[in-house]
């Protein structure tokens, strides 16, 4: 009897285990890189994390998350097509696997304080992101291109920093 | 089951559901240190009704592809709504969305990377010698009813976009291979590496061997078949603002078909086994610019060709292809994006049981299309408006407008509307080939005469092109807890629809002639509802519904039409797909596919045939036994086995689709 709750528990415990569904892992890590990131200026009110995600699931993660506040400021999930709706986002997060609109949204933030995260291979690198989300085997593991974020006026904390692998021109 | 476990498994089960039931909680509290030491389990979350497109779409991913356990892309169009997909043996299918369907059906507008893979000759596609490597496709995108004006020739009842995955998510290797009942053995391999900075490509080769259906009289159908492909991608970044892609591959079959040949003596009809080869290359470049951030260009250039050599006909078609578009934003409200193409098709068909007149051509078809997107109002209100100009040496220039309406009334509900019209232009077949398509003898029910009478079908000058003026209404509901639905109503009003009627009559060596050339003779319509919806109910299990109902109506003008007048799809398809991930290491799928009776056209009978209505189901389970290996069990036609699913319009007879099963390895490094 005792075997078999042992059993029950072990099986139990095997279904949950420290695993989560991959977009829930990715938008809990960027709103936690946000955390951690300084901007130079922020509005008063809202936090606006802008995603791109055409398919809908990273953006569906997002919004299951129900972060509070990030810099005390309400966090406010926008969904992201067009270059057009990019006004205002503190955070643009690029889910773009087929890679269609990635440069043209990059292009459009290039050089302003806005935090951009990715999840295709090479994003912070030439793709012209700042940082990007990596699978490393079973777990997600974050670049970051320091010059870039510099150059768009971003801070990141060195606590951050020791956790990531820092990519792109050093200075 | 052992009913001990039960109990346990109760207990499993509630626990799941207790902590799934507060997913958030927490999550947002951990560190960075706690989420990098998490393990990623797949994204299993997908809702169609996440879409924000005003058009019936439905996306097929790589996970869908995985665990449905299919092995051929044809049957990876059986989960989506609305879509017909009738295996005729083992090597041939018929598939269409909303409605008339058929082996050579030609409302389709089916693509791989952007590059057109529906024949000229007859406007349909031979689904067996598209063989890509399917653990390398990103995602299917199929859209019911007519492409936005974007989207070239063709699309006039959906559109299949299947688009394989970016080469820097294809790194390392791959190694698939398998084998079972039907599908006797199979495999494919793939490796990817980045080349330089930015620059990353990968090989793969794919190849199987089927065996064969049986007719319905018990004999064997002898149409097992093989075929191998290979192929690369290259993708380049140079700089934020240029990408490149370089794909190409090339593929043989061998196929074996039981092929009837309509012939002047008795018993006029004569049955053989044909080996038919096939064989296709293709080369495709694309260059994306940015601009500016508001303003992108994109060029394309795609080399295809193939050659089907089988009895009866034999086919080389070469096709050169060239399409630019640029996109921009004017003031803050619209989107802009316009484009250019042209199209050099060059065939050479013979045989002897067609005849080409001329043998050899060289066709040209340009296009050009605009579409503008107007936010009416930001986050709730979108309108579009496209045209696309086509130009075919057939029909000279034809329009096809669309507008529509995308109303999102909050994040849960969300609206669309649209009208469209399209037209699909005429085939090579429709207008210079003519085939004898059956020879009925001599004093019998459709024959009076004393001599046999062959039946000529013959492709006509005067045939233009079938038009089509498209209604459709979508409605997406997306509730907290998992639960999303997306549902479509459409009205498809037809025009010039294609028909045959009496021709001459002359009298031939061995006997009489009728000739039936093509006409555009009949108009109709097609009415119907599609609904996909998706049940997340843990994070380890879930339901996906797909349902569809159509109703025909076809009307004909002229008296002496010779063609039945009966829907080829059928007016009700359910399937049922549930997921379970029975814990860390062990998935099973269960897919449950309902499909209502209809007819089929076969010319070998003389009549249509009833296709019953039939319920089957597949189930598959796969075990991954550590990080880099996977092996899989799949049945697949459990309750299905002995169907006739579908019956080819010509040349063959019908044949029954067996129950199936599979094992299979998979290993990346």
């Amino acid at each position: 009897m005792a075997a078999g709750l042992l059993a029950c528990l072990l099986l139990a415990g095997s279904a949950l285990g420290e695993r989560l569904e991959e977009n829930t892992l990715k938008a809990a890590m960027a709103v936690n890189i946000a955390r951690f990131t300084e901007w130079p200026t922020l509005d008063d009110g809202v936090f606006r994390l802008c995603v791109y995600d055409p398919g809908g699931e990273l953006l569906a993660a997002f919004r299951d998350l129900l972060p509070k506040q990030i810099h005390r400021r309400d966090l406010a999930v926008a969904p992201i097509r067009r270059t057009l709706e990019l006004g205002g986002c503190q955070l643009l997060f690029i889910h773009d696997p087929e890679r269609v609109a990635s440069a043209r949204l990059l292009t459009a933030v290039e050089g302003r304080p806005v935090l951009s995260i990715g999840d295709t291979p090479g994003f912070a690198r030439g793709a012209g992101g700042i940082v990007n989300l990596v699978r490393q085997g079973r777990k997600l593991r974050f670049n970051v291109n320091l010059a870039r974020a510099r150059a768009a006026g971003l801070r990141i904390s060195s606590r951050l920093l020791k956790l990531a692998r820092i990519v792109g021109a050093r200075r | 089951m052992n009913l001990s476990r039960l109990p346990c498994l109760m207990f499993v089960l509630l626990t799941l559901v207790v902590f799934r039931s507060a997913p958030a909680a927490g999550i947002d509290d951990l560190s960075l240190e706690a989420l990098m030491d998490m393990e990623v389990t797949s994204a299993s979350k997908k809702a169609q009704a996440l879409s924000d497109a005003p058009a019936a779409i439905f996306v097929i991913s790589r996970d869908d592809i995985r665990r449905a356990g299919v092995r051929s892309i044809p049957e990876a169009l059986r989960l989506v709504p609305g879509m017909h997909v009738g295996r005729i043996d083992s090597n041939k299918w018929a598939v269409a969305s909303r409605g008339f369907n058929g082996r050579f059906a030609n409302k389709l507008l089916v693509m791989v990377d952007g590059r057109t893979v529906y024949t000229p000759v007859f406007s349909g596609v031979y689904w067996e010698s598209l063989t890509p490597m399917l653990e390398d496709i990103e995602r299917i995108e199929v859209i019911r009813g007519p492409g936005a004006a974007l989207w070239g020739a063709n699309a006039v009842n959906g559109i299949i976009n299947i688009i394989t995955r970016h080469a820097a998510d294809t790194q390392g290797g791959l190694v698939v291979f398998g084998g079972g009942s039907y599908q006797k053995t199979f495999g494919s391999a793939r490796y990817g590496a980045e080349l330089a900075e930015g620059v990353y490509g990968r090989l793969y080769a794919t190849g199987f061997r089927r065996g064969d259906f049986d007719l319905p009289d018990g004999r064997e159908g002898q149409d097992d078949w093989d075929a191998a492909q290979s192929g690369f991608r290259v993708d380049a970044q140079r700089g934020p603002r240029d990408s490149l892609t370089l794909q190409g591959d090339i593929g043989r079959q061998h196929i074996h078909q039981h092929l009837s040949r309509a012939v002047y003596a008795p018993p006029y009809l004569d049955e053989f086994i044909d080996s038919a080869d096939g064989r296709n290359a293709n080369l495709l470049a694309r260059w994306r610019h940015t601009l500016s951030p508001s303003s992108e260009f994109r060029l394309q250039i795609y080399w295809d060709q193939y050659l089907r050599d089988e009895a009866l006909l034999r086919q080389f078609v070469s096709t050169l292809d060239i399409d630019m578009q640029h996109s921009f934003t004017l003031g803050r409200r619209q989107e802009l994006i316009w484009g250019l193409g042209a199209r050099r098709v060059r065939d050479d068909l013979s045989g002897d049981g067609a005849r080409a007149t001329p043998p050899a051509r060289v066709s040209w078809l340009y296009s050009a299309f605009a579409q503008d997107e107007i936010l009416l109002r930001p986050d709730h209100l979108w309108l579009t408006l496209g045209v696309k100009l086509e130009h075919s040496d057939y029909t000279g220039i034809e329009v096809q407008p669309t507008a529509r309406l995308m109303w999102a009334w909050n994040e849960q509900h969300r609206f669309w509307a649209s009208v469209s019209r399209a037209v699909r232009t005429p085939s090579r077949v429709e207008r210079t080939v003519s085939f004898l398509n059956v020879v009925i003898p001599p004093n019998s029910e459709f024959n009076k005469t004393p001599l046999p009478l062959g039946v000529l079908v013959r492709g006509s000058d005067d045939f233009v092109s079938e038009e089509l003026i498209a209604w459709e209404l979508g409605y997406r509901f997306l509730a907290r807890g998992g639960f999303s639905l997306d549902a479509t109503l459409f009205y498809n009003d037809y025009h010039h629809l294609r028909a045959n009627r009496i021709g001459r009559t002359a009298l031939v060596a061995g006997g009489l002639q009728q000739q039936l050339p093509f006409t555009n003779a009949r108009s109709g319509s097609t009415w119907g509802a599609e609904a996909a919806a998706v049940w997340q109910g843990g994070s380890w299990w879930r339901l996906d519904l797909a349902w569809s109902l159509l109703k025909t109506r076809i009307d004909t003008s002229a008296e002496d039409d010779v063609n039945p007048q009966v829907e080829y799809s059928p007016e009700h398809q359910l399937s049922l797909r549930l997921a379970l991930d029975l814990d860390r290491d062990k998935r099973l799928d269960l897919w449950l596919r309902h499909v209502g009776e209809a007819r089929a056209l076969s010319a070998i009978s003389l009549e249509t045939v009833p296709l019953d209505a039939y319920t089957t189901l597949d189930a598959r389970f796969a075990w991954r036994l550590d990080e880099h290996l996977e092996l899989s069990l799949v049945a697949r036609d459990l309750f299905g086995g002995g169907i006739v699913e579908y019956v080819q319009e010509s040349f063959t007879r019908p044949e029954e689709v067996p129950a199936s099963y599979y094992a299979e390895l998979r290993w990346d490094f």
